[in-house]
């Protein structure tokens, strides 16, 4: 493939893939800044693994991979060092509308329960709402079916007292 | 609010997202992707470095054993630095094997595990040196002025070598405590990491 039809390939892969970008880079960025740092380096490194997709997994399956092991590996690193990033000046995948409300109040409730979780029930809990089975789960995380049922299990327990805590607090 | 409600305002939020993302196709097609850094790529360099300098000087403390090996007191110090550069590859090569298996598209859990061990591994490395280095001086010293200078280290320091070796045992201890005392928080925290992704292999 030339280089000009990669380029091609890799920019519709991104653009059907835009909304998992975003929704993992906001899972894991603790700014709005981070979140576009995020965003910028996991597309660089699915360019850079581009070629090497082998078809053992699912496509979606692999960008998840990917889009994780990044954001779990930035959110851990006390330093972000993206300077070596082509990327920096501009934003990869930007919102239409600046003015555009992206989270309704309970979306805003949800993404801040995740935050609370553990760094890979964080991963889970967002695959377990993009409608994954457990197989696919496990896969992308390298789990056991039931181990990410187990995992799941607990992440629901904790959703429900989070959410039970804030219904409390509304009608206090 | 149930699971299943979120699920639905997390489709509904998805659906929102269609509608408003766009991909910034014009910055995609004039940049270049030529630099893109590897999670890993410093630390392997910092590994293969640290390895051909250790294959070097084990070459060379090979030809200087070869010729000392009769006298006791050149041929320990050759020993002690031998096992210390033998140590030192097996280290070396042990991760570069680990970052060859790791790359990103690796999955979460395994990939995630061998980089906080890496990460952990550099750090245990980097207090280790500064213990091997007062108590491996002066061995290194003694093996410098044989097997570079064709000089006795111990007729030169005479009186010196001992008082210096029981010196930089003390300090390689002071060091030891004070590590102990104050623990590397980094290393702290990649065990912590470590021991949470155990414990969700475990099920625990």
């Amino acid at each position: 493939m030339g280089n000009q039809q990669q380029k091609d390939a890799f920019i519709e892969m991104l653009e059907q893939h835009r909304k998992l970008l975003f929704k993992v880079a906001s899972t894991y960025a603790k700014t709005e800044e981070d979140r576009k740092d995020l965003i910028q380096e996991i597309t660089l490194q699915l360019w850079r693994s581009f070629n090497k997709y082998d078809g053992r997994v699912k496509f979606s399956t692999w960008i998840y991979r990917i889009a994780l092991n990044v954001s779990i590996s930035s959110f851990r690193k006390e330093k972000k060092r993206y300077s070596t990033s082509p990327l920096k000046e501009e934003i990869v995948i930007t919102l239409k509308d600046e003015s555009f409300e992206e989270r309704a109040e309970q979306v805003k409730q949800l993404y801040t329960f995740i935050g609370q979780l553990k760094v890979i029930d964080k991963g889970i809990m967002l695959l377990y709402l993009e409608d994954k089975s457990h197989e696919e789960i496990g896969v992308i995380l390298g789990l056991s079916k039931s181990n990410v049922g187990t995992r799941i299990s607990r992440i629901k327990k904790k959703l429900k007292d989070y959410f039970e805590l804030i219904n409390k607090q509304h009608n206090v | 609010m149930e699971m299943h409600e979120l699920i639905n305002v997390w489709k509904a939020y998805d659906q929102k997202l269609d509608k408003y993302l766009k991909v910034n196709e014009r910055l995609l097609r004039e940049v270049s992707f030529g630099k893109v850094r590897s999670l890993l790529r410093e630390f392997k360099f910092t590994q293969i470095f640290e390895l051909v300098c250790n294959a070097l000087f084990t070459i060379f403390l090979m030809g200087y054993l070869i010729d000392n090996y009769a006298v006791l007191k050149f041929l320990l110090p050759g020993l002690g630095l031998l096992a210390l550069m033998v140590w030192g590859m097996y280290w070396n090569i042990t991760a570069l094997d680990m970052m060859a298996r790791t790359d990103v598209d690796t999955p979460v859990i395994v990939a995630q595990q061998r980089i906080e061990k890496l990460k952990m591994r550099e750090r245990i490395e980097r207090n280790a040196l500064l213990v091997i280095i007062p108590v491996f001086w002066i061995a290194f010293m003694i093996v410098f002025f044989k097997g570079v200078l064709n000089l006795d280290f111990y007729v030169i320091f005479k009186g010196l070598i001992w008082s210096s070796f029981a010196g930089s045992i003390i300090v390689a201890t002071i060091i030891v405590w004070f590590l102990k005392k104050f623990p590397d928080k980094k290393m702290e925290q990649a065990i912590e990491f470590l021991d949470e992704i155990k414990a969700i292999e475990s099920n625990t």
